[in-house]
C-alpha cells in the first residue's frame, strides 16, 4: 500500500495507473475553460480604452530612447538644411561678383580684360611663391 | 428534467451573470462559460466531428459572445442566443473547409443535451473539481494533465520533467487522490 511519502520501491509506482475516463473529461473541460478565461481577459483588456497614464506606464521605457533618437535625427536634418542655405547664399554672392566683373570687362571691350574676369588675372606670383618656398 | 422553481432561480441567476459580464466582470463571464461549456462542446463536436476543432470552435464562440454581449436583448436568455452563435460559427467553418455540407442533426438551441458522460457530471461537481484542481501543486497539475488528458506515459513525463518515472507516478497518485477526494461527497 502506498503512502503520502514518496517511496521509490513502492510496487504501486512501478507501472502507470489505469486511465480514468471521468477525470479525463473533467480535466479536459477544465483546461478549455481556463484557456477561454485567459483569452476573454485579454479581449476585455484590449477593448478598454487606455488612459494617458496607461500609455505612459506601458511605453515609459521606450519613450526616452525614442526621444533621444528623434532629437539626433532632427539635429542632423536641421544642420544639413542650414549648411545648404549658407552654401547657396555664398554661391549666389560669388556669382553676383563674377557677373559684375564680367559685365565690366565686356563693356571695356578688351579681350585680356574678359579673360582676366573669367579665369583670373594673369600673374607670375605663383612662380615667385614656388621659388621662395 | 429540471424542477420549475430551480429553473427560474437558475434563469434569474444567469440574467444577473450576463448583466455583470456585460459590464466587464471576468468572473461572471467565467461562470457563464462554466455553465454552458459541456453542452457547447457536445454540440461543437457533433457539428465538426473532431474534439480539437470543437474546442477551438467553442472558444471562438464564447469570445464572440463576449464581444456581442452588449447586443443581446436583456429579456432574452443567454443559452439559446449563444448556441445559435456557436452553430452559425460552426457552419461557417464547415463551409470554409469546403466539406460537403449537410444540415447536422443538432439539437435545437434551447435544449443542448450533453452526451451521457458529460451529462453525468453536473455543475456542482465541475465547480468543486475546478477548485480542487486549482489547489494542486503546479507540478502535480502538470503531471495529471499530461497523463490523463494528453495521454503521455509516465516515462515520457519523467523525461520531460527530469524526474524518475516512479516519482512521476507518485505525483500522479497524489493529484488523482486530491481530485477524487474533493469529488467523493458528490458522487454516488
Amino acid at each position: 500500500m502506498h503512502t503520502d511519502d514518496f517511496d521509490a520501491n513502492d510496487p504501486a509506482f512501478r507501472s502507470d495507473p489505469a486511465p480514468d475516463a471521468m477525470l479525463r473529461t473533467l480535466l479536459r473541460d477544465e483546461r478549455l475553460r481556463e484557456r477561454i478565461a485567459v483569452a476573454a481577459r485579454r479581449q476585455v483588456l484590449r477593448a478598454v480604452p487606455t488612459p494617458w497614464y496607461g500609455w505612459v506606464a506601458r511605453y515609459g521605457r521606450a519613450i526616452v530612447p525614442i526621444g533621444v533618437a528623434a532629437a539626433l535625427i532632427a539635429a542632423v536634418i536641421l544642420n544639413r538644411s542650414v549648411r545648404n542655405d549658407a552654401d547657396a547664399m555664398a554661391q549666389a554672392a560669388a556669382n553676383a561678383t563674377l557677373s559684375a566683373d564680367l559685365r565690366g570687362a565686356v563693356a571695356g571691350g578688351s579681350r585680356a580684360a574678359v579673360t582676366d574676369a573669367v579665369v583670373g588675372p594673369d600673374s607670375t606670383e605663383f612662380l615667385i611663391a614656388m621659388v621662395v618656398r | 428534467m429540471r424542477e420549475p422553481t430551480r429553473e427560474l432561480a437558475s434563469d434569474a441567476e444567469e440574467t444577473a451573470l450576463v448583466e455583470r459580464a456585460r459590464r466587464g466582470d471576468p468572473a461572471a463571464f467565467d461562470a457563464l462559460v462554466r455553465r454552458h461549456l459541456p453542452g457547447a462542446l457536445v454540440a461543437a463536436e457533433r457539428l465538426l466531428g473532431d474534439r480539437a476543432d470543437a474546442e477551438d470552435l467553442v472558444q471562438d464562440a464564447f469570445l464572440r459572445a463576449l464581444d456581442r454581449l452588449p447586443l443581446l436583448d436583456p429579456n432574452r436568455p443567454f443559452g439559446p442566443w449563444f448556441f445559435t452563435l456557436l452553430r452559425n460559427l460552426g457552419i461557417n467553418q464547415l463551409r470554409a473547409r469546403k466539406v460537403r455540407y449537410t444540415e447536422p442533426e443538432l439539437p435545437d438551441a434551447a435544449s443542448q443535451d450533453p452526451l451521457p458522460d458529460e451529462q453525468a457530471i453536473n455543475g456542482e461537481v465541475r465547480e468543486r473539481f475546478a477548485k480542487a484542481l486549482a489547489a494542486l501543486p503546479p507540478r502535480q497539475k502538470e503531471i495529471v494533465m499530461l497523463f490523463d488528458v494528453d495521454g503521455w506515459k509516465g516515462v515520457e513525463i519523467a523525461e520531460h520533467l527530469g524526474l524518475t518515472p516512479e516519482n512521476v507516478r507518485w505525483h500522479l497518485h497524489q493529484a488523482r487522490k486530491s481530485l477524487r477526494t474533493a469529488l467523493a461527497p458528490l458522487m454516488d
